[in-house]
């Protein structure tokens, strides 16, 4: 599996648990999960410029 | 029912925490998440057993403390690891370092069950 899709399905996967969490109205469980995966996509390009700048 | 019978039953059934509150949209949506994370981690060939003695040779006390406790989160998944794993899982720990996509999602299905119950806990001491 592609480096990207396994990224994306986990990101997916810990945007559904954490979406899950607490006693929230359906509305904000989705918007609860959204901001889980634009955390998660950041997180991943953050981490690949860094890994770029230290090894080149 | 006493909290350690909630996560015991919690831990073996995949969201059976919620089950026994009578959440079960929330039952539904954690089994169901816990198990296709846990299958998928077997279909990509991820490491179902912990490491032996022989493989942790040489490693420093950190890396084989990091090791072990991924095999204890890969059991933490409850009913999916018990099957495959008495059923006899074909992969070893070295076939899941090597596999580490699937034995990521194996770990990962153990912490989601983990979340499931902690949560859980946590919705039974808010309710009156």
């Amino acid at each position: 599996m592609p480096h990207p899709e396994f990224t994306l399905l986990l990101a997916v996967l810990l945007s559904a648990a954490l979406a899950l969490l607490g006693e929230r109205a359906p509305r904000e469980r989705v918007y609860v999960g959204i901001y889980t995966f634009l955390c998660c996509a950041l997180a991943t390009v953050a981490g690949s410029w860094g890994m770029y700048w230290i090894h080149g | 029912m006493k909290s350690a019978s909630l996560a015991l039953f919690g831990w073996l059934v995949p969201g059976g925490a919620y089950l026994i509150l009578r959440r079960y949209a929330h039952f539904a949506i954690f089994a169901l998440l816990v198990t296709v994370t846990f299958a998928a981690g077997v279909a990509l060939q991820g490491g179902l057993s912990g490491p032996q003695a022989a493989d942790l040779q040489g490693l420093d006390p950190f890396t084989t403390f990091i090791f072990r406790a991924g095999g204890f989160a890969k059991a933490l998944a409850g009913a999916p690891y018990l099957l495959v794993f008495l059923t006899g899982s074909p992969h070893s720990f070295l076939d899941g370092r090597l596999h580490e996509y699937g034995t990521t999602l194996l770990v990962m299905a153990g912490l989601f069950n983990v979340l499931a119950i902690s949560n859980a806990l946590e919705t039974r001491k808010e309710q009156p």
